[in-house]
Parts: C-alpha cells; structure tokens; sequence
C-alpha cells in the first residue's frame, strides 16, 4: 500500500506548489477550490501584498418621518492579550469582517448584490433597533478604509428597507 | 538519536486536534455574531451561493443557525473522546472516531468559507494525512505520512518567503511596518513602537523573517541541536504572531507539525549516514 500513497503524495505535494506559484493552474482550480476543503493551499500568508489598514463600517437609518441619522459604527471586538493565545475568539469576527469587506472594495462596482453585500446587509439590518419609538424605514452602510496616512471610503450601499427584502 | 514514527505522529495528532477544539470553541463562543440566521455568516444568505449539486449533496438543515451547533458540539465531543478514551491509540473505534472528525472537517469547513485563514488550510491537510497514516497503520505509511507532513509545512514557510523576497515593500519592511499599523493585526505598544522607530530596523527585521521562511527549506538537512534551535525561533515566531496579531491558532497547527519536521530530518541523517 505504500506505493501507492507515495505516489499520491507526491502529485499532491507536487500540485501545491504548482498551485502556489503558477497563475494559470490557480485560475483552472479557482471555481473548484471551494470543494477542496483546504487540502489545495496557494499558501500566499499576508503576502505578496498584505493588510495594510482596517475595514470599517457604518451605517445610517431613515425613519418614517424621513429623517436621516448620522453615521454610526459599529464596533467589533479588539481584544488581543496573553490570555487570548489559547482562544483568540474575536479573530474570527475580525477575519470575517476583513475577508466580506475586501472581497466588496476589490471590486466595488462587479455586482450590486454580491453574497458578501448581502451577508453584511442581513447582520447590519438585524443589529439595529427603533429608537425612541421611532420606527425606522429603510438602511445603508458603508465601508471605510483606514491606516495612519489615509482614510476613504470604499463603497456605500443602497438604501435598503429595514424589514427582510430589497 | 532515533525517534519513535508512532510517538512523533501521537504528538502531531493530538496538537492537531487541541488546535481543532480551540477553533470550535471561538466558533462556540461566536456563533451568534457568525453562524446565527441573524449573524455575518447567515446560512439563509449563504446557501443561495453554493452549486445545486452541493445543495443535493448536504442537507441543507445542518447548516442552518438552528443545527449547525450541533455539528461543532458534535466534532468536539468525538475529540475529546478521541484524546481521553483512545489516549491516541490506535483500533478500530479510534480510526472510526478519527474518521468523523474529519468528515465533520470537510462540513464546518464548507460552512465557515470566510473565516478560512492558512492555519485551517494547514489543519486539514494534517489531519487528511494523519487519517491515511492511522488507517492503514504500517510503518512505511506511517513515515510516508510524517514526510508530507513535513514537506507541506516546509512548502508553506517557503512559498512564503519567496513571494515576499519578491516584493520590494516586503524587502524595506514597508508592508511589515502597515500591518504593525492595524488595528485588527496589531496591538497598541506595537503601533507606538513602530510609529516611532526608524524605517531601516523594521527592514531589518523584515529581512529576518523572510531569511527565516525562506531558510526552512533546509531544516531535513541541519544537524539536530541546530534544527531544535530553528524550531525553538518559529515556536517564538508563532507566539509572537498569536500574542500581536491574534493569530492564536496558527500557533497550534504550525508547531503540531514539528514533530514530522524531526522525523523528517532524522530519516535524511540516517539515509545519509548508511550511505
């Protein structure tokens, strides 16, 4: 039996580093990757261009009276500290919250209802309340990019009605 | 020195699965900002997304807010069996045990797509390899096993040295320095630190990170005290990554394949020896 997983980990070894380094291999697997669990890694670790500053969102509701609120943010958790080592919790919401906003300001303008425009629409849409009695009619978000030299704004949704639908 | 392929591979296994558990409790503890019908990762939303032939293939229930739970509930529980039942030997029930956990892999996996980081990637490909090595349980699977899993971890280090070698940015400790910068990849004395020190010593340290993965490559290769030593930097490199940037379960999974590292090194002297 050893032949033949030799053999197979060689083409698996093989095709990882093919997948890592050629482009067109990499664009032949990108619809299947998905399928793939992980086990065809591009092995590309913050590179070649990395993060360079943070995603944020906000968003703003019109109320029936058709009053438009200030911009607010929503806060996600940042608590990184030498207890967290064992259980970095919040690293997956800040994942999360990176990997639906990179994808929209890659391509801003590709689809209006991309699943990440609509993922971020549903939580966005499920976080806020009435306030002060005041029902509200409709949302939109944005996303802001900042680092230490600049902030902008990426993209801004439409209005959305507040209930579920579009 | 000759080291045991069944011990070293026990060793691997049972960090593999400890990084395994720590996912699915950061899981657990965010399921209702991530996996809830009302959470960023909506399965409500998702699944519109996913083939036809997924959708027929995986019932659709299990991934819903309402039941997903179970899924994680029920990999942690075949986990813990695992480590405190079996104590990591290997029969029957164990390889069976073994077995779901990775099939459960396969689905959470499917599921939590955006949260995906290397150390998932790097999990399944370890826990992948040691299914084969447990199932057909011979000596010469069980080193063939240890083998890739050195080869993929050395790959990685090395891939990513290279591509950042390549990068003029990377080279002058530009990038290094905009990540230290982040909020969401970085710490407050870090970002001071940074904002005030010269340019040229973040190169420095840049330069020794990508010579560091870059120079793993020659791990099979090193004599062991030194290849101990070159461990010992990337046990620090991960910690230091899981403490500043958040990247606890990388920590994990990368030093989970340590052990096949030795092995890997130890099976080179010995061929190199004997000819």
């Amino acid at each position: 039996m050893a032949i033949p997983i030799a053999a197979f980990y060689t083409i698996w070894i093989s095709s990882v580093i093919a997948y890592s380094f050629s482009e067109n291999f990499r664009k032949a697997l990108s619809r299947h990757i998905f399928y793939m669990f992980g086990l065809l890694p591009n092995w590309r670790l913050f590179c070649p261009n990395p993060v360079q500053g943070d995603y944020e969102l906000d968003f703003r509701t019109v109320s029936t009276n058709k009053s438009v609120s200030e911009w607010e943010r929503i806060h996600f958790p940042q608590n990184k500290a030498l207890r967290y080592v064992l259980i970095n919790a919040d690293m997956d919401i800040t994942k999360c919250i990176f990997s639906l906003c990179r994808k929209m300001a890659l391509d801003p303008k590709k689809k209006i209802y991309p699943q990440e425009y609509l993922l971020l629409l549903n939580y966005i849409r499920n976080l806020i309340q009435p306030q002060n009695g005041i029902e509200l009619m409709g949302i939109q978000f944005r996303i802001r990019w900042i680092n230490p030299n600049q902030e902008k704004i990426y993209m801004t949704s439409l209005w959305h009605k507040c209930e579920n639908g579009f | 020195m000759a080291f045991d392929k069944v011990l070293l591979l026990q060793i691997t296994t049972a960090l593999t699965l400890l990084a395994i558990l720590i996912a699915d409790l950061r899981f657990l503890i965010n399921y209702k900002t991530l996996f809830a019908d009302k959470g960023l990762l909506s399965w409500n939303i998702l699944r519109h997304y996913r083939s036809r032939y997924f959708r027929k293939k995986i019932p659709d229930t299990i991934y819903s807010g309402k039941w997903f739970w179970i899924v994680l509930i029920s990999r942690v529980v075949l986990i813990c069996i695992f480590l405190s039942l079996f104590r990591l030997e290997l029969n029957f029930y164990s390889e069976l045990t073994l077995a779901l956990i990775l099939a459960l892999t396969m689905l959470i996996s499917f599921r939590a797509g955006f949260i995906h980081t290397g150390a998932t990637e790097l999990t399944s490909i370890t826990l992948f390899i040691i299914c084969i090595s447990s199932f057909f349980h011979s000596p010469a699977v069980i080193s063939l096993g240890l083998c890739a899993i050195a080869l993929q971890t050395i790959i990685c280090y090395a891939v990513n040295g290279l591509v950042k070698a390549m990068e003029r940015k990377w080279r002058s400790g530009e990038y290094l320095a905009g990540i230290a910068q982040t909020t969401s990849f970085s710490i407050s004395p870090i970002r001071t630190i940074v904002s005030k020190i010269d340019r040229k010593y973040i190169g420095y340290v840049s330069v020794l990170v990508i010579s560091f993965e870059i120079g793993f490559i020659l791990t099979p290769f090193l004599p062991l005290p030194v290849l101990i030593g070159v461990l010992l930097i990337g046990i620090a490199f991960h910690l230091y990554n899981s403490i500043v940037m958040g990247l606890g379960t990388f920590f994990w999974v990368f030093i989970a394949t340590y052990p096949a590292i030795i092995y890997l090194n130890q099976l080179i002297h010995q061929y190199l020896g004997a000819s």
